[in-house]
């Protein structure tokens, strides 16, 4: 909730921001605004550096995942090239047949 | 008579081994739910951490312009124009949710009958050169060789639809916790409130867009030439882009995640309820029925 807090009242101190008319009242709330944006970018780089392991974890798994997923429709694939094999066995039996006739 | 129910027996034999070996009307569906699902958030998700990328990098180098370089550290600065939006940080979102989108695509081609139309194909050349062999000839007339097609093909396509449902069961047991997790992950990530903490792509976008608007604002107050104000105005422009961006893309990936971990949980329940539904039992009756006369022709003969 920390990074909730902290945007919040960044959005809050922006809000000021835009009110603000008296440059000097203006230049000390712009320096607040980056102190505190500096404050969320630690909360939030510390955030990112806990969940890109878990991303880099879910493609690696997804990636195995895809192949063996190709490797399964190849092989359904097989069937009816089996099949056609078959076919072409018969034929040159067929053919071999005429010939031994002939 | 005999060989009917002998060739009746043998259909509802084999329709009922089928019955155990294909997918249910209801695992399709699951199936069909998941891949769209999968596919949609992946690609969703990988196309606007690439536009975030791009917008943030815009946005820093307005802010710059504006307001110089920062006096806190970690902010951006002319060395890192991508502050926030670094490859590093953005790449292993967009590798997980283009790995993600493309096991949904093929998990559809896997789910997806393409092998009916080959087996019959096949099928269909087996016959014809089958009717060719000398023992054959004279022998088989041409009701008897398309008999035998008919049950050459139910063969395959019950062998297809064995294996296919066992790719199928295995992949959704090996792969669903890993697909529950990345879903968490673009969840939380993607969140931009209030029923759940803020994720860190929306809080960056956020910081980012705040940051710009502040110095805009700040920049146009001191303008004092229409050059100048153009400046200030075109940035605050992209303040208005860059928020209606984040407050509509974010909470519409978070939202799709969340919906895609439920498909997901419910895909790895329905893969093991092998129960027919009314729907199964109908098809697995017309296929029966035009086994048993395959089976008789042959049979008679």
């Amino acid at each position: 909730m920390l990074g909730d807090q902290l945007s919040t009242a960044l959005t809050n101190l922006t809000k000021l921001i835009v009110r603000e008319k008296n440059p000097d009242n203006l230049k000390l709330l712009m320096d607040q605004q980056e102190r505190l944006a500096g404050e969320l970018q630690v909360f939030i780089d510390k955030v990112v550096d806990q969940t890109l392991p878990e991303y880099a974890e879910a493609a690696t798994a997804l990636e195995t995942a895809n192949k063996l997923a190709e490797a399964a429709k190849a092989d359904l694939d097989k069937v009816a090239a089996t099949i056609t094999a078959m076919a072409r066995a018969a034929d040159k039996v067929s053919a071999l047949a005429i010939k031994v006739g002939a | 008579m005999k060989r009917s129910a002998l060739a009746l027996g043998m259909a509802v034999l084999w329709v009922a081994v089928g019955l155990g070996c294909g997918l249910t009307a209801k695992q399709k569906m699951a199936l069909a739910d998941f891949s769209r699902s999968a596919a949609t958030v992946g690609d969703a998700a990988s196309t606007e951490m690439q536009v975030f990328r791009d917008k943030g990098i815009q946005a820093n180098t307005q802010i710059l312009l504006l307001k110089g370089e920062p006096k806190v550290e970690g902010l951006p600065t002319l060395d890192s124009l991508d502050r926030g939006y670094e490859l590093s940080r953005v790449q292993p979102v967009i590798r997980a949710a283009q790995t993600l989108a493309a096991y949904g695509k093929t998990m559809a081609a896997l789910t997806n009958d393409s092998q009916t139309d080959e087996l019959k194909k096949a099928s269909t050349d087996l016959i014809q050169s089958i009717g060719q062999l000398p023992e054959a000839k004279g022998h088989l007339g041409p009701e008897q060789l398309d008999a035998f097609g008919t049950v050459v093909q139910d063969l395959g396509s019950l062998w297809v639809e064995h294996k296919r449902k066992q790719a199928l069961v295995m992949l959704v047991d090996r792969f669903g916790p890993a697909v529950e997790k990345l879903c968490d992950r673009l969840t939380q990530d993607f969140s931009s409130g209030p029923t759940q903490a803020r994720g860190w792509v929306y809080l960056q976008l956020q910081l980012t867009n705040d940051l710009l608007e502040g110095s805009a604002y700040s920049y146009f107050r001191s303008s004092a030439t229409y050059g100048e104000r153009q400046v200030a105005l075109n940035a605050y422009l992209l303040t208005a882009d860059l928020r209606a961006h984040r407050d509509e893309v974010c909470s519409r990936i978070s939202a799709a995640a969340a919906a895609m971990k439920k498909a997901n949980a419910t895909l790895m329940l329905s893969i093991h309820d092998d129960r027919p539904s009314s729907e199964d039992l109908k098809a697995l009756g017309e296929r029966a029925k035009s086994l048993q006369s395959a089976m008789n022709i042959l049979l008679h003969h």
